[in-house]
């Protein structure tokens, strides 16, 4: 590896995907002991692989379909300070297994590390300002917790735990509350996310007769999927005024009920189309996009700045300045900057289609929208991402004055240090989709299985899976389908 | 021997730097009477559901309906223990605190429980098993219950308060005591618990 390389770090999560960029500063001639602090800053980094390049296994065996190898590459991961990410992980592929109950219990623990993280220790703050960000307890963040409740929310569901369910929808609800007065106040990233988790769990809610929750969770998400829309296109999932005016009529809200069909005069009808929807489909695809880390590595050279030094060298060489350029520089330390940016993940799967028995396709709408939630979040998180590093870079700088002031071998030993710590923190939750999609359907009683096809740009099946299903007369069931491709 | 500040700084900056590797302190498990009240997270925990079932046995048993059943019929009522709706935003096992009312109300010997609706299936299961299987001397019959003649039942509601590392909980357990043949409620009991929960920012 070339030291002087401005380019992605060993972090890099996506190497099948993109190519580095690799500037070199040319003519540098630096002696070979200075090499070797380089040398061994690297040799001290091989052995430390992050959490996330311990998944790209695990990701790989889940692109290549198998399920049981990608469990089996998890399991060979510890978690270590990167718990709540274990917890994660743990959740998420315990339910591609069918073992909701293990998923819930990981997805409860991850819930309550959470919390505990949010009291920030002192000393892991003082240590990560010396070494790097991937030093702290991975604390996760707002856009990974809140799909907790809707990994849930679906676990329960499967285990038949339908009042466990309804807590957990409760339990996000209030989480993410939603202030009907205060929603021009709303970012993108939030509009978007509480937008989809109203409509989720105002359909529960509603299924399950709880129609006093149901009105206010399904008032919200429609209120919300419109502002969406007005503000950056957010499509209105195509059943949800239906559902929305289904949910006030139960409640008996007359006012809500002629406010929403005056505009909408079709509405009556749809809600009784929508009474013979009884199931309900999530499709996932695609990844969310990762975090690689961008490493900038320069030399710093020696400068002789004070004037007797000047006086001396004007002396010796008068006015040729090229001549003192040629001189072969001293170098003074390496200094090495790291910090992430997010790319995304290549998705081949551009739509979805749901076959009936009757040959009916179905075509899936956007639900949530993973990609532009995680960009959201991760701007979010950048200010304080950039301004870390900064002080780290500052942080370090003085540790590495004091031990060159001390003495030259404990200079070359902090820098050693400080080359091999400096690592972005590149850990995210990486097996979540790029997006979910959703579609409503009314299936025949007696019908077993449904066809789910995923799409590339061309209309080409990139994957096709046959889905089963128990549909009732009355009721809907929650079915969720995920394509790696 | 004499340490310049420059060294000083730096060997205390190598110990923080240890530090930092050492955070992971060792799990120890010792065991606690069951009557000690610990809270951890907040949440709800064996206080809550001890509080609420110490509340609602001290009430349902001194309340009018016992005495008055009693006078009209010259003999303890028979309760069934139906469902607890839970309604809050926390996954509580409503069992744990119904176990107790139910234990309370045996052990009192003024009212008779009959087994619940999940309970009965597998008795029933047993005493089908006997019609086939059992000596005619220790076959159970068949529809010879007891039939109950009130029902417990009830909800817990819960609502929240937080900002900024601090969180108020508030539950309220209502639980209802409907005669089974007018749906009279013959007893209601509640119990409110409000907790306060503040956590710290920061830790060394």
């Amino acid at each position: 590896m070339n030291p002087y390389r401005v380019g992605r770090s060993r972090d890099y999560v996506g190497a099948r995907h993109a190519s580095p960029l690799q500037p070199k500063i040319q003519n540098s001639k630096l002696p070979l002991k200075h090499l070797a602090v380089i040398g061994l800053a690297f040799l001290f980094l091989e052995g430390c692989a992050t959490f996330s390049q311990n998944m790209v296994p695990v990701r790989d065996s889940l692109i290549a379909g198998d399920i049981p190898k990608a469990v089996a590459d998890f399991k060979k991961i510890s978690a270590g300070k990167d718990d709540l990410l274990h917890m994660l992980q743990q959740g998420y592929l315990s339910q591609l297994s069918g073992d909701w109950l293990d998923s819930n219990n990981a997805f409860d623990a991850a819930e309550k590390r959470y919390e505990e993280l949010y009291t920030v220790s002192i000393s892991n703050e003082v240590f990560s300002l010396l070494t790097s960000d991937n030093s702290r307890p991975y604390r996760s963040n707002e856009q990974e917790m809140a799909l907790i409740p809707y990994y849930r929310i679906f676990n329960y569901l499967q285990l038949g735990k339908a009042d466990d369910a309804m807590v957990e929808a409760r339990k996000a609800n209030d989480k993410h509350k939603v202030d009907l007065t205060q929603t021009e106040k709303m970012g993108e990233r939030d509009i978007r996310f509480k937008a989809f988790l109203n409509y989720y769990t105002g359909l529960l809610f509603a299924s399950r007769g709880e129609n006093n929750d149901a009105i206010v969770s399904l008032r919200t998400a429609f209120k919300l999927y419109r502002l969406g829309n007005t503000k950056f296109s957010l499509p209105v999932p195509r059943w949800l005024p239906a559902d929305y005016y289904d949910a006030a009529i139960q409640v008996g809200l007359k006012d809500e009920v002629r406010r929403l069909s005056d505009p909408y005069p079709e509405i009556a009808a749809m809600a009784s189309k929508n009474h013979h929807n009884n199931v309900i489909l999530f499709l996932e695809s695609g990844f969310v996009p990762y975090r690689e880390g961008i490493d900038i590595f320069l030399p710093i050279l020696k400068t002789d700045d004070d004037k007797e030094a000047a006086k001396t060298y004007y002396k010796k060489y008068g006015g040729d300045i090229y001549a003192y350029q040629a001189r072969p520089p001293k170098l003074d330390q390496f200094l090495r900057i790291s910090y992430p940016k997010l790319t995304m993940f290549p998705s081949a799967v551009a739509s979805m289609k749901v076959v009936l028995p009757n040959g009916e396709s179905l075509s899936t709408e956007r639900g949530l929208n993973l990609g532009i939630e995680t960009d959201l979040q991760f701007k979010q998180d950048s200010g304080d991402i950039l301004l870390r590093t900064f002080i780290r870079t500052l942080a370090k700088q003085g540790t590495l004055k004091s031990a060159q002031d001390s003495s030259k071998g404990l200079g070359d030993l902090m820098n050693i240090f400080n080359v091999a710590t400096e690592q972005a923190d590149t850990r995210s939750w990486l097996l979540l989709p790029e997006r979910i999609d959703l579609v409503k359907a009314s299936v025949p009683a007696g019908t077993a299985s449904l066809t789910v096809k995923f799409l590339d740009a061309d209309g080409n099946v990139v994957e096709e899976k046959q889905v089963p299903v128990n549909p009732q007369a009355h009721g809907l069931q929650w079915i969720t389908v995920r394509c790696f491709k | 021997m004499i340490l310049s500040t420059k060294s000083r700084m730096v060997a205390l900056l190598a110990v923080l730097s240890l530090a930092g590797f050492w955070g992971c302190a060792s799990r120890t498990v010792s065991r606690i009477d069951p009557g000690t009240q610990v809270d951890l997270s907040g949440d709800w925990n064996d206080t809550d559901a001890k509080l609420v079932s110490e509340e609602m046995i001290n009430d349902c048993l001194k309340a009018p309906w016992l005495l008055r059943y009693s006078k009209k019929t010259g003999k303890s009522p028979t309760v069934i223990a139906g469902s607890i709706i839970n309604k809050s935003m926390e996954h509580i096992a409503t069992d744990v605190f119904l176990m107790d009312i139910e234990r309370a109300m045996i052990n009192s010997g003024s009212v008779e429980v009959v087994a619940s609706n999940v309970e009965r299936g597998e008795v029933r299961n047993e005493k089908a098993d006997q019609q086939v299987n059992a000596s005619p001397e220790t076959l159970k019959k068949m529809g010879m219950e007891q039939g109950a003649d009130y029902m417990l039942i009830g909800q817990i509601n819960q609502i929240n308060d937080a900002e900024e590392g601090k969180q108020l909980k508030y539950y309220q357990t209502d639980l209802t005591l409907v005669n089974i043949e007018t749906n009279v409620k013959t007893w209601v009991g509640q119990k409110k618990i409000k907790k306060y929960i503040g956590q710290g920012k920061f830790q060394p």
